[in-house]
Formats: structure tokens, C-alpha cells, sequence
């Protein structure tokens, strides 16, 4: 096993199976639609095992706002294929399925080929937008697998799925406060 | 303005049980800072992960 500090840290996995394991007691087979948000605080040891095939997954580090915070472990599933998009985590006292020690919203979507679809807007957040897999177009960008797109000042128009696609969208609070002691989020 | 990050801003800097990528998200900003995060939201790992164990 290894151990993660004041990381917060969501597993997203969207091909294959991942076997977790950890301290506090839980073992979980992770694949597509199965969320593990490991809020690691002072300290959480866990560890991964793949038996078939191979992974293919996304973890997102996220800075929380104090170190030292309580080791959490939580699980959520969802729908694997949602066309619209699908609010997973976010700030404490959210109405959210997961939760964030910071203020960070994460929602995913998987449109299919042809269809068009608007991007949410949070007040005072800013989007950031992640292709997983697939390629949509926005005005007359294209993003396809492992490119991301934001707008700092407006809100990103609506897009179309040129294939079918997995989309992962944040919405970022520029202005919350962070500690850097995270193991890989401090860096 | 609409900005996009490439999959050729992937650095991958961990050789270990895992193959990552890791996506530099702070590169959008194209300026140089030291920082590689969206505020808090450090990094992201598209990750493809074979039979083995991370332990």
C-alpha cells in the first residue's frame, strides 16, 4: 500500500476494472460508473490492483483548503452513459453526491455523435472543459482525447459531438484558499 | 477568449508501476508561471494502467 496526505482525489474510471483496497477496511472493484473520492486529510493508505485487461482511467488531484483534514473514503455510482451532464462532487455543504474539502464542481457527460449541448455556467467559477474520449467542436475548435479548453472571461458556448464522447467539466474558484501540502497536489 | 490545451502540453513525469500522462492544465494560461495547477485543481492522469499492483 502507499499513502496519500492532503490530496483529495477522485478516481474516474471510464475503460477496464481497477481493484481498490485500503486501511480503513474497504475493498472495491472500480470500472465505468463506480466514483471513488479518496479525501485523503492526514493521512490514507491505499492501494490498486488491475487482474484483467488493462485500465483506463482519470485521478484528479485537488488542492483542499486546510491540510491535516479528516482521512474520508466514498463511494458513489452513476449512470455510465449520461447524455446530459452529471453533477458528481463538489464543496462541502453542495448538494452533491461526492464531496470536495474546496470549491471545486466536477460534473461528466457522454454525448453522443451529432448532438449539440450547452455548457453550465457557476457563478463566480471558472470552466474547464476535458476530453476524455471522443472529439467535439466548439465554435470552430476541435477537442478531441486528453485536450482540454476554458474561457477565463466568458462562458464557453455550446459544443457538438462529433463522435460519441466522455466529457469532464470543473468549475474552479480562483479565489479559494488552498494549502500546497499535498503529496502530489502540493507540487 | 477560448483557449485550448493540447495533448502536446502532456508532460509525464512518473515512470513508475503506472503509465501517466500528466496534463499541465495552468499551460492554458500561456505565460510563464510556476504553478502547474487551475488554482486547485493540480493535475489531471489519463492513465492507462496494465495488469500489475500499485501498492
Amino acid at each position: 500500500m502507499h499513502e496519500h496526505v492532503n490530496d483529495e482525489i477522485l478516481s474516474y474510471v471510464w475503460q477496464g476494472k481497477m481493484y481498490h483496497k485500503d486501511l480503513a477496511g474497504f475493498e472495491k472493484p472500480i470500472s465505468a460508473g463506480n466514483l471513488m473520492m479518496m479525501n485523503a486529510g492526514s493521512s490514507f493508505w491505499h492501494e490498486e490492483k488491475v487482474k484483467e485487461d488493462s485500465v483506463e482511467m482519470l485521478q484528479i488531484f485537488i488542492r483542499p483548503y486546510k491540510k491535516e483534514l479528516e482521512p474520508i473514503i466514498q463511494f458513489h455510482d452513476k449512470p455510465k452513459r449520461n447524455k446530459d451532464w452529471y453533477l458528481l462532487a463538489g464543496p462541502v455543504g453542495s448538494d452533491t453526491p461526492l464531496r470536495i474539502r474546496q470549491n471545486v464542481f466536477i460534473l461528466d457527460a457522454h454525448p453522443r455523435k451529432g448532438e449539440r449541448f450547452e455548457i453550465p455556467v457557476y457563478d463566480g467559477y471558472k470552466p474547464f472543459l476535458y476530453v476524455l474520449n471522443g472529439e467535439i467542436q466548439i465554435d470552430d475548435i476541435m477537442i478531441t482525447k486528453q485536450e482540454a479548453l476554458t474561457d477565463l472571461e466568458n462562458p464557453i458556448p455550446p459544443a457538438t459531438a462529433k463522435t460519441d464522447t466522455t466529457i469532464i467539466l470543473f468549475f474552479v474558484d480562483m479565489n479559494a484558499k488552498v494549502t500546497l501540502a499535498g503529496t502530489i497536489s502540493g507540487r | 477568449m477560448l483557449q485550448k490545451l493540447t495533448s502536446g502540453n502532456h508532460a509525464q513525469p512518473f515512470r513508475g508501476p503506472i503509465s501517466i500522462t500528466r496534463v499541465r492544465p495552468s499551460d492554458i494560461y500561456r505565460e510563464e508561471i510556476a504553478d502547474s495547477a487551475i488554482w486547485a485543481v493540480k493535475l489531471y492522469r489519463p492513465c492507462c494502467i496494465e495488469k500489475r499492483l500499485n501498492d
